[in-house]
């Protein structure tokens, strides 16, 4: 107990205990006189520390001159693209491919339907309803989670695309959310003030 | 001015700064000089190596400067350089000195020529005795006691887990109550 409570002096000195550790440390410190001294030995040292002053260093103004003189070239296409940058991007073309790639299986799909319906593709195996459930039931068990949400997805959307009134609603909505998400992002990233060349030092 | 808004400005001068503003990335100098100079004098135990080293820096600084992301403190991620460039320099030169001409100037002219010998002295062993201590415990204790850096902070500055941080504390710091005996106990009146 002893022994695990000296490794925990240095962080109660540096208050950086927390919850129950705490107690228990002040608990011990409480009762135990070696600690105690220990305690008092460690904050002294870290005082001792601190009291020293530095030497002279050359003033931050002169230092900063000469630094920025000893400053190389950088190529200012050696900046990476900000993180965030690519989420702005790809969010709005995932959305607007995401929604391309269903209306292109609902289209597909009731095409297929409407041709199997006049008889234009004839007794083919892979279109009956139970070759259908067997291909279904294959990708249900190889894919389990994501089969079932992409059906309840797709029942959803479904009931979207049941009149094309609604369609081209929801098209025109998702395409001007795009355009705002756009008109968003580059106010954003537009230019900021300049600092003015007396900036004013911390010191 | 709030803090909010100093943190601002300071965003808006570092993103100027990644642009290749040198007049910005001055300004990033006159802020973090004086805390990085300190920390850097502080591991070596040499003004004019720390002040050689804390240009080596901010010249690293803004060659990199393109990489740095704002999540972590612009001042964390230039300790995270100084430190670096820092033992770079002290594994080549290995011996490392306390040059007397560095004494000289003593802060204190109202002290008596003994009291300023003396100062001097209880300096220089204060400072020897950081720098003898291993490169490992050396660069946590100073970026706690200089740095003022949290334990997480540190650990992410030296890309450490925090347990180590503790534990090379507490082994640098029990070192020092060693080293420094003398100096505590004559401490300890006034700080009683």
């Amino acid at each position: 107990m002893h022994e695990e409570m000296q490794n925990f002096l240095n962080a109660y000195l540096d208050r950086e205990l927390r919850g129950t550790r705490l107690l228990e440390v002040k608990r011990h410190l409480a009762a135990c006189k070696t600690c105690r001294e220990t305690l008092k030995e460690l904050r002294l040292v870290s005082e001792l520390l601190k009291a020293d002053a530095p030497p002279p260093f050359t003033p931050p103004e002169r230092f900063a001159e000469r630094v920025t003189l000893n400053l190389p070239r950088r190529p200012l296409h050696a900046r990476p693209p900000k993180p965030g940058s690519l989420a702005w991007w790809l969010a709005p073309v995932l959305i607007l491919g995401g929604w391309f790639f269903v209306r292109v299986v609902f289209l597909l799909s009731n095409w297929v339907t409407a041709a199997d319906a006049i008889g234009l593709l004839g007794q083919n195996f892979w279109l009956e309803p139970r070759s259908q459930l067997f291909w279904l039931e294959m990708a249900r068990n190889l894919f389990p989670g994501q089969i079932q949400e992409t059906i309840g997805l797709v029942s959803w959307l479904g009931g979207w695309g049941l009149s094309l009134w609604q369609s081209l609603s929801l098209q025109v909505g998702i395409i001007a959310l795009y355009w705002f998400w756009l008109a968003l992002w580059w106010r954003m990233r537009g230019p900021r003030p300049m600092l003015p060349r007396t900036a004013p030092s911390n010191r | 001015m709030t803090q909010l808004q100093v943190e601002e400005i300071e965003s808006t001068i570092i993103e100027q700064s990644q642009n290749g503003d040198r007049h910005a990335f001055g300004e990033l100098v006159r802020r973090y000089y004086s805390g990085v100079v300190h920390v850097v004098y502080r591991l070596c135990g040499d003004a004019a190596l720390a002040e050689d080293m804390a240009q080596e820096t901010f010249l690293r600084a803004w060659i990199h400067l393109p990489s740095y992301h704002p999540q972590s403190p612009f001042r964390n991620w230039l300790y995270r350089i100084a430190v670096n460039a820092t033992f770079d320099v002290l594994r080549k030169q290995k011996a490392t000195e306390l040059e007397e001409e560095e004494w000289q100037q003593i802060r204190d002219s109202s002290l008596s020529p003994e009291a300023i010998v003396l100062a001097r002295e209880k300096a220089g062993r204060i400072q020897q005795a950081i720098v003898s201590l291993p490169e490992a415990a050396r660069n946590v204790l100073v970026l706690r006691e200089y740095g003022g850096l949290s334990y997480q902070e540190i650990a992410a500055v030296l890309d450490i887990p925090l347990g180590t941080v503790m534990s090379r504390l507490n082994y640098a710091r029990n070192r020092l109550r060693e080293m420094l005996q003398e100096e505590v106990k004559q401490q300890e009146p006034e700080y009683a």
